[in-house]
Order: structure tokens, then sequence, then C-alpha cells
């Protein structure tokens, strides 16, 4: 069961992918042009996929939605992916301190200012999550 | 912190996907504990302990400070 949970991953993936670009290809051959609805309407049709697909494999393997619940829920996966959170917000902010400076250095007002904004963006979610998660517990 | 969760699962004859089924814990946390690469919530030594019918301290063994992991 393990690997079936492996493998829904797997595939949910490549049908999200896949979705994503048989949708935005599909939109530009019918004529459409604008960006953003490309992107929309990529999004949908890997939606709407992964929808389909959950359906089947759920209607298939009806102890699959179980075991996906318990790896997610699972103490050492969330260990894992908080360690990996971590690791990831500090490498963030250090590449965005980088991409200010460079814009500086390079005088691109709207890289600079672009990915300050980002930082400190990122910087208040960080820090509204541990003033709830210090009140919490 | 060691444990003895391996040897007494291997004396009741369970296996790990077995025991990680019956606790709601992936296989690999079971493997991970057996193998004294991850240390478990109290609550996830409760539970094993309960499901074996012993104290949590005939299961895992402290050592003294360590670093969590």
């Amino acid at each position: 069961m393990e690997n079936k949970v492996l493998k829904y991953n797997k595939k949910k993936f490549f049908i999200g992918l896949g979705g994503y670009f048989a949708g935005s290809i599909l939109f530009g051959l019918l004529g459409g042009e604008d960006m953003a609805y490309r992107l929309l309407a990529g999004a949908v049709v890997a939606g709407i996929l992964a929808i389909l697909s959950d359906l089947y494999d759920f209607k298939m393997y009806p102890k699959l939605k179980k075991k996906i619940s318990i790896e997610d829920k699972d103490e050492r996966n969330q260990v894992i992916r908080e360690k990996a959170g971590y690791i990831t917000l500090k490498m963030t902010i250090t590449a965005l301190f980088l991409i200010v400076f460079v814009g500086a250095v390079m005088e691109d007002g709207l890289i600079s200012y672009g990915a300050a904004v980002l930082t400190v963006f990122i910087l208040i979610i960080n820090w509204t999550c541990i003033r709830y998660w210090q009140k919490k517990i | 912190m060691k444990n003895r969760l391996g040897e007494i699962r291997k004396e009741r004859g369970i296996k790990q996907d077995e025991l990680a089924e019956i606790l709601e814990v992936s296989r690999q946390t079971i493997s991970s504990l057996e193998n004294g690469k991850y240390n478990p919530s109290i609550l996830l030594a409760f539970k094993i302990a309960r499901y074996f019918n012993m104290s949590i301290e005939e299961i895992f063994i402290y050592e003294g400070e360590e670093n969590g992991k």
C-alpha cells in the first residue's frame, strides 16, 4: 500500500504537469493569445484531471485515502517538513538579500525593490506565524 | 535514546507494515525508530507501550542528554 501512496503522488504530479501543458496548448490552438488566460486554462485542466484521477484512485483503492492521511499526519514526516521548511526559509531570505544587493549594484531599482518587498513580506508572514504558535502552544 | 522496539516486534511476530498500520504511522517511522534514527513523541511512545502492554521504560531506554532528532 505504501508503494501505492508513492505511485499516487508521482501520478498526481505528472497528471498535474501534463494537464497544465495540455490546457495551455489547447487554449493556444483555440486561438487564445492572452498569457494570463493561457496560464488559467492550464491550471483549470490540471485541476479537473487531478480531481478525476483522485475519484478513480479512491474508488479503485478504498484504503488509499486513509494511507495518504496517515502519511500526511505521520509525526516523523511532520518533523522532516518542519526542518526542510526552516532551511528553505533561511535559503530564500539569503537568496532575496543577494538579489537586493545585485539589483542595487546593477542600479536596477525594480529588481532591488521587488526583492526587498518580497523579503519583508516573507519575514512578516514568518513572524506572524511564530507569534500565533507562541500563543497557541 | 536506545529502544527495544525491533526486538519486541520480532518476538511478537509482527511485520513493520502491520505495526505501522496499527499505530497509524508510516512504515518508515517504525524503521527509523528501530534504527534509533528517530525518537518518538511522548504520545507515540505511549501508543507503542500500550499496544505491547508494556511500560515506556521497558521499550525505550533514556541515556541522558542528547540532541533531539
